[in-house]
């Protein structure tokens, strides 16, 4: 069967004040992809005020085409305007597919997009692909599958949406791996004017204060914590993409928040936060005894660690010893191709 | 301008009454060292003199120079950013001061820069040194790092080493502990391995070291990989290079002024001292007679600034028309200090002599033996010398520091309201004493080392012929007096021994130790009371309270206090 809608692949451009979110750009490299599966073409939307810059960075990642709404109103994230900016064009246009970062904004966005304009919508996807399936007797051609852990992490799920001809899909920073296109198109921009609406200014913005997001590590089924021995800050950002791609909450040990590679509400142990999540994997963490306080008690703990000697061995189900900047990415890979 | 040393009569009292000639002589070869350096003493006179002057000047330094800073230092303390540890100012000022004054190497020998004194000398400068900041103690009392380089380190690690230690040019630390090794140091971890040239690297992490941030480290490192137990441990000697990381400084209740690190070693060199597997049950243990009488020595000088707090106090504070000072419950409470704080100056100098002789004895068979010299009749002195050492260091460290915490509480107490304040000093001298019955082996563990001797009875002979010894006067009724405290302590020991139960044996212990300090002490106290007709009033109360004490303590023996414990599931809930 063939659907209505064309060959298109949107990806959601996030910005804050200005400043676009890495999860976007991260996103337009999956997309290209999509998009060259299907012989589509990609293009980013973006929202705002004097945001032509980032318009133009997008083609750095593969884009065919930007759109581009600016105006002063469009400054800050709010959800009427954007949301019904985005309805329109979707119904106008049709995209095949949608890509959204699941951060606070795309996790406010796509979901009244996706039932406004009855489209399909899967959450925190952790891959995507594109693939002809045969399902209930009926095939189709280059359908999104959306592809993401379930029960706890305990499955991988492929969800496909084949009633509904757009199909989109949030994915949570550092999943999608981030790089230039190598060979760039042209920039071309189209602008649409911004129409204003009185519902537009329902709510308005009167300050805006930034704090980092409270975490409830005690609430998380799955952590993923990390220790001094990952090294720097910027290997620590493997263990948070691990927890990404499953779906898990990052923690780290004492020594890890003290070299900053985490903030120190993410502490597990005797004088951070104790938890009991179903899956709790370990990396770089010697095991303390006042780190295994706080975490013994999880249903499955893996540890990754360098030393096989290391005491968080004693307490965990399963060891792996080895350099965890060889072990995580391999991780990665492997949770990410589960299906195959 | 005060001095902590001429205007302390007890410090006085014990630096006049020592008789260390045996020491000395040892220690300068009888006098030969003179020969060789202008400088040393020609004699036991010349000797004594000399330790007197300086320990004149540390008074001087520490009352005026040292004291007048520690309200600063403790308010600035140390601290700890992008793993660098910067000393607060004072500290910085102090240690320039001493290392000015060449008081950085007071034990070691002459010929590596240091001043090569008796340890009981440098006790006496590092009690006033802590009298006036407890933290500073934790740097300058760390000279007994250098002091193990020189007794278990080869020829070129001592010269490599000691005399930036004498000079001020280096400090040190002892690392030890770590995440899960504390009073079980057999569970040390950090990993010491050779590369193809036999070189050594230690990896891995410590934790709570004083000073840790320290230009030389001592390391205590498993270096038999698969090895459990304390005989796959060696010790290392390191600088604290760009390998070495202070992660973090604590955070802590007291001793401001003195960086609690916890280190990460990054494929560090190091140096093995000693042979291989020796580490911790030869040369940690060793170095723990003179850290526990460093620590010791800490806890006497802040019971010492305590006390003093509590009477110029009392004597000022003014209550119902008159100064509390006058109360009688006000001053048996300066009173009980005033003993405590004798009893345990003499026990702790007593101490240290044991120390000294220990020390000196294992030199003297070690040049002995490189001379192929016969040496089994010192031999059987050290044997016997080292006995008393491992009862008596910690039996002191014990006794010095849950004392201390109780002197300096007391002292608050007599402050009334003021004493909780920040503006005054003994809220400081209560944090910072704090700590003392903690590091080092705490109380528990000290009693667990001194209890063998105990159950041993090793001082028989010792208080046999004091018993046989005729006391004038009223001293002969305390000497009665210990005789029954002998008694009981016998009574007690025999209900302990029968029982054959290691548990009741455990819990007992701490009792059976404290009668065996009562006998020790008070002995000491009479000799004491021969000499001083004031030490008469220490002696007095000292072995009353004790008799009452070692009733209490033989109760609990006997009665089955704690036959509770086997029920502790239920107590506990
Ligand atoms: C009062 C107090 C409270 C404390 N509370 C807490 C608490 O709540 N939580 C807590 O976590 N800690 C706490 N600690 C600290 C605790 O004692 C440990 O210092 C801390 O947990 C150590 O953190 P770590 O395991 O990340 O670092 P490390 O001890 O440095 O261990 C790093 C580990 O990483 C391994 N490693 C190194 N390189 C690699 C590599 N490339 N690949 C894989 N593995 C590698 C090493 O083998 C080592 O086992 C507390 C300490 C104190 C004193
Ligand atoms: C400020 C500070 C500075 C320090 N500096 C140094 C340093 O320079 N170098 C260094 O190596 N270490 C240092 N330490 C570590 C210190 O020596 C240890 O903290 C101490 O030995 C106790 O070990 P722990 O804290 O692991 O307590 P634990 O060993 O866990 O003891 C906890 C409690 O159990 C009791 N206990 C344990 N075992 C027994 C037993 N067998 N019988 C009876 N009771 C027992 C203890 O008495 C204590 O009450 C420092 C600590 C502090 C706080």
């Amino acid at each position: 069967m063939q659907m209505k809608t064309t060959n298109e692949v949107w990806v959601f451009i996030e910005q804050r004040s200005g400043k676009p979110a890495d999860v976007s750009f991260e996103l337009l490299c999956k997309g290209r992809k999509l998009a060259d599966a299907m012989n589509g073409i990609l293009k980013s939307i973006v929202i705002g005020s004097g945001v032509k810059e980032i318009a133009k960075e997008t083609f750095k990642y593969g884009a065919d085409e930007s759109i581009l709404i600016d105006h002063e109103q469009l400054k800050d994230y709010k959800t009427i305007p954007y949301s019904r900016i985005l309805n329109d064009l979707v119904n106008k246009i049709q995209p095949r597919i949608v890509l959204f970062g699941a951060t606070v904004i795309g996790r406010d966005l796509a979901p009244r997009v996706a039932s406004n304009t009855r489209s399909g919508l899967t959450a925190d996807c952790t891959d995507l692909q594109i693939s002809d399936l045969t399902y209930l007797g009926q095939k189709y051609e280059k359908l999104l599958l959306q592809i993401r852990p379930a029960f706890g992490g305990n499955i991988i799920a492929t969800i496909i949406t084949p009633d509904n001809p757009v199909q989109m899909a949030t994915v949570r920073e550092g999943v999608m791996e981030k790089s230039f296109y190598p060979s760039p198109k042209e920039i071309k921009i189209t602008e649409i004017p911004y129409a204003h609406e009185e519902y537009d200014d329902l709510v308005s913005i009167i300050m805006q204060h930034r704090e980092e997001s409270k975490v409830n590590l005690k609430a998380a089924p799955i952590i993923v914590a990390g220790g001094y021995g990952l090294g720097t800050k910027e290997n620590f950002k493997l263990v948070t993409e691990l927890a990404n791609v499953i779906g898990g909450e990052v923690a780290g040990s004492r020594a890890a928040v003290d070299a900053g590679f985490i903030p120190a509400e993410r502490q597990v142990g005797q004088t951070g936060v104790t938890v009991r999540p179903k899956l709790y994997i370990a990396i770089g963490i010697s095991g303390a005894i006042q780190h295994r306080a706080g975490m013994q008690e999880a249903n499955k703990i893996i540890a990754i660690n360098s030393d096989p000697d290391a005491p968080i061995f004693g307490v965990s189900h399963y060891a792996i010893v080895g350099d965890a900047m060889e072990v995580i990415p391999a991780f990665i890979e492997a949770y990410k191709h589960k299906l195959k | 301008m005060s001095n902590y040393f001429l205007e302390n009569a007890d410090l006085q009292f014990h630096f006049n009454n020592l008789k260390i000639n045996e020491i000395v002589e040892m220690a300068e070869n009888n006098y030969k060292q003179s020969e060789q350096f202008n400088y040393a003493p020609v004699n036991y006179e010349d000797a004594m003199e000399n330790y007197r002057k300086v320990l004149e000047v540390v008074g001087d330094i520490a009352a005026n120079f040292i004291a007048p800073r520690a309200a600063d230092v403790d308010h600035e303390g140390a601290a700890h950013q992008d793993g660098k540890v910067t000393y607060a100012k004072g500290t910085r000022e102090n240690l320039q001061q001493l290392s000015q004054a060449d008081l950085m190497g007071m034990i070691l020998p002459r010929k590596y820069g240091g001043l090569n004194f008796p340890f009981v000398i440098y006790m006496m400068a590092v009690e006033m040194v802590s009298r006036a900041d407890a933290s500073l103690m934790n740097i300058f009392g760390l000279q007994d790092i250098g002091d193990t380089i020189r007794k278990f380190g080869s020829e070129e690690q001592r010269q490599e080493f000691l005399p930036g230690f004498s000079s001020g040019k280096y400090t040190g630390a002892m690392a030890l502990t770590e995440p899960d090794a504390g009073s079980d140091l057999q569970a040390v971890k950090l990993t010491a391995y050779q590369d193809e040239n036999g070189n050594w690297f230690l990896k891995g992490v410590k934790r709570f070291i004083t000073n840790g941030n320290g230009e030389v480290l001592l390391v205590l490192a498993r270096s038999e990989q698969g090895t459990k137990d304390g005989r796959g441990l060696s010790m290392f000697a390191c600088y604290g290079d760009e390998t070495v990381r202070v992660r973090r400084i604590e955070n802590k209740l007291g001793i401001h002024g003195s960086p609690t690190c916890e280190l990460q070693f990054n494929d560090t060199p190091a140096q093995l001292v000693g042979s291989r597997k020796f580490g911790l049950i030869k040369y940690v243990l060793d170095l723990m007679y003179r850290a526990r009488m460093g620590v010791s020595a800490q806890a006497l000088g802040i019971s010492q600034e305590a006390y003093e707090e509590a009477v110029k106090y009392a004597k000022d504070r003014e209550q119902f028309g008159k100064s509390i000072y006058t109360f009688p419950v006000i001053s048996n409470m300066l009173i009980d200090m005033r003993v405590q704080l004798e009893s345990n100056r003499s026990l702790f100098y007593s101490a240290a002599q044991w120390v000294d002789r220990k020390e000196n004895y294992e030199r003297l068979i070690d040049e002995l033996k490189a001379e192929h010299k016969p040496f089994s009749e010192q031999n059987n002195e050290l044997k016997w010398i080292t006995k008393v050492a491992n009862f008596i260091t910690p039996l002191t460290k014990y006794i010095l520091t849950e004392s201390a915490n109780k002197i300096t509480y007391d002292a608050l107490q007599i402050h009334g309201g003021t004493g909780y304040m920040k503006e005054f000093k003994i809220e400081r001298l209560a944090r910072d004493a704090r700590i003392t019955n903690i590091y080092e082996g705490t109380s528990q563990l000290q009693i667990v080392a001194a209890s063998g001797s105990v159950i041993n009875d090793i001082l028989k002979d010792y208080f046999d012929s004091k018993e046989k010894k005729d006391y004038k006067g009223g001293l002969s009724r305390l000497a009665a007096y210990l005789k029954e405290i002998r008694a009981i302590f016998y009574d007690c020991l025999k209900y302990v021994v029968e029982k054959k139960d290691q548990g009741f044996q455990d819990v007992a212990a701490k009792d059976l130790v404290e009668l065996y300090g009562y006998l020790y002490i008070g002995y000491l106290l009479l000799d004491e009371a021969e000499i001083e007709p004031r030490k008469i009033f220490i002696a007095n109360r000292y072995i009353i309270n004790s008799l009452a004490l070692a009733r209490k303590n033989a109760e609990s023996i006997k009665d089955e206090l704690f036959s509770d414990i086997l029920h502790a599931d239920k107590i506990l809930i």
